[in-house]
């Protein structure tokens, strides 16, 4: 059977039924006058039931004549029978028609906008710039102009290099290509400047990529002199022109560390009590709900919102109080130094390394000083550094009033 | 006379035609065999494949004889197929091939 002859059985099929003496003769002329037949079921000698195409319908009335056969059709299939049933409601007809037309009509507009390859720009932009430009959801796919707007897309908005429109059914893919931006420093850079020391030390290295270098190796530098100058000069040390500065320098800086250890000391325990009070500020004066017991000590850290009502600033504070009891500790002079040490690697790691710049240490040095209660540490780093910030020679004379 | 001179050449003639019929068909099958032809293809022969005792194809049949309920005869190119069963239908039905469906309890063949 297969599928292309169940297709064109869609149209229209009928059973038929047919009664004589000869149907085995019947069948055979059927073959022969290349009518298809198919399921023929014996129901009695002499009494068959035969599917046929409605089209082959009338050629049968000359085999059935030959035959002696008498035919009768028992069952009938398909949307022609279907559409003849309902000929006489014309609503169905208009109604069938109808969708038809709204369903070819609808479908020539834009019902869907995709946009492919932005990351920069958002999409309720470039879907708000191609409404301006003519494309937009309803718009007729019929008489649609792409390079037109295209041209007035790219007018309207510059960051896009390439766009293209593909329109696949109801829906448009627009496809941009962005635009690759320079990186902001060199934007930046672009003006005549210097490059400030940001902190002082011995310079070891300096690298000027533009500009003359202001400092040579082993030279001391302070803060917020000139390393490299943007100013490019002769031989004879006349000046030749301005230029964007361009480098950094490496100096060796001294970081200190100090503080003071007791034998005796107090020790915080904290108990899992924590209580939670509320308070307003206005105009920076605390007003807070203190219901803490006055006995008991409490760590307390403040979580504000601030509002501004008429001029007045007012917060809404709400206050965490963690309880801890207090304890004396005794402790050793080695114990104290393990702690002083420790201290300091943290302090080193956190204070000092976590803000440099491509940090190396260098030397580091400790001195302990008894005192009367307890001992005193003082831990010297030095730390080499890149340093150089480019400052723009018209921003200098507002950082030196400042 | 004349008439039995006819007669004799007329049955002549007819061995003639039945040899060279013989020697075309022989030539046929050594062909076939040669090239390793499936020999229903070169030569008028009926093909039955048969799935179970369900469903019965017969490729290259001539007519139908006779259709009843429990009993199909089919004329094919030399040979007479007899088909005894229950509730036969004939499925499909095209100018070469032919379906039977049903219960199938027996084949025949009649030269």
């Amino acid at each position: 059977m297969g599928l292309t002859s169940d297709i064109q059985n869609v149209f229209g099929v009928v059973t038929v039924q047919i009664e004589g003496f000869f149907t085995e003769r019947f069948i055979n002329l059927c073959k022969i006058n290349n009518i298809k037949i198919w399921d023929i079921r014996n129901i009695v000698k002499g009494v068959i039931r035969v599917k046929m195409n409605i089209s082959d319908f009338k050629k049968i009335r000359s085999i059935a004549k030959k035959t002696k056969c008498k035919v009768y059709i028992k069952e009938k299939k398909g949307i022609y029978f279907t559409l003849f049933k309902y000929r006489k409601r014309k609503l169905v007809f208009i109604l069938i028609f109808l969708i038809l037309v709204f369903s070819i009509a609808f479908s020539t507009f834009i019902w869907n906008i995709d946009v492919i390859g932005n990351e920069n720009v958002s999409k309720e932009e470039i879907i708000s710039i191609l409404k301006d430009s003519g494309l937009y959801i309803g718009k007729n796919k019929i008489g649609l102009d792409k390079k037109d707007i295209v041209n007035k897309f790219r007018s309207k908005n510059s960051d896009i290099s390439w766009l293209g429109i593909d329109i696949d059914g109801t829906k448009a893919i627009v496809k941009i290509v962005e635009k690759t931006k320079i990186d902001e420093k060199n934007v930046k850079e672009k003006n005549p400047g210097d490059i400030l020391a940001t902190k002082s030390g011995v310079v070891t290295k300096i690298v000027s990529e533009t500009g003359t270098p202001k400092y040579k190796a082993l030279d001391y530098v302070q803060e917020g002199n000139v390393l490299i100058e943007g100013t490019v000069y002769s031989k004879e040390l006349e000046v030749m022109g301005q230029v964007p500065a361009q480098g950094y320098a490496r100096i060796d800086c001294i970081y200190n560390f100090e503080k003071e250890y007791k034998y005796n000391d107090k020790n915080k325990i904290y108990t899992n009590k924590k209580r939670t009070t509320f308070g307003i500020t206005i105009n920076s004066k605390e007003k807070m709900l203190n219901y803490l017991n006055k006995s008991k000590k409490y760590d307390i850290t403040k979580n504000s919102k601030e509002f501004k009502i008429l001029g007045n600033i007012i917060s809404l504070d709400i206050y965490t109080c963690k309880e801890y009891i207090e304890e004396d500790v005794i402790r050793s002079k080695e114990e104290l130094e393990e702690l002083a040490k420790n201290d300091a690697d943290k302090y080193l790691n956190e204070q000092i390394l976590g803000k440099c710049i491509d940090p190396n240490v260098v030397d580091i040095s400790h001195s302990i000083i008894p005192t009367e209660d307890g001992i005193k540490v003082k831990f010297e780093y030095v730390i080499n550094e890149q340093i150089g910030k480019f400052v723009e020679r018209s921003n200098q004379s507002e950082m030196l009033q400042n | 006379m004349k008439n039995k001179k006819e007669k004799k050449k007329w049955y002549k003639s007819l061995i003639k035609n039945m040899k060279v019929k013989n020697s075309i068909s022989e030539a046929k099958e050594k062909f076939s065999g040669f090239l390793e032809l499936p020999k229903e293809v070169v030569s008028k022969a009926t093909k039955l494949t048969s799935i179970e005792n369900n469903n019965i194809l017969i490729e290259g049949y001539k007519q139908i004889i006779d259709y009843y309920d429990d009993y199909i005869k089919i004329r094919a190119n030399n040979i007479d197929i007899l088909i005894d069963g229950k509730d036969l239908d004939i499925k499909e039905i095209t100018d070469f091939d032919l379906v039977i469906e049903g219960n199938i309890y027996s084949v025949n063949y009649q030269k």
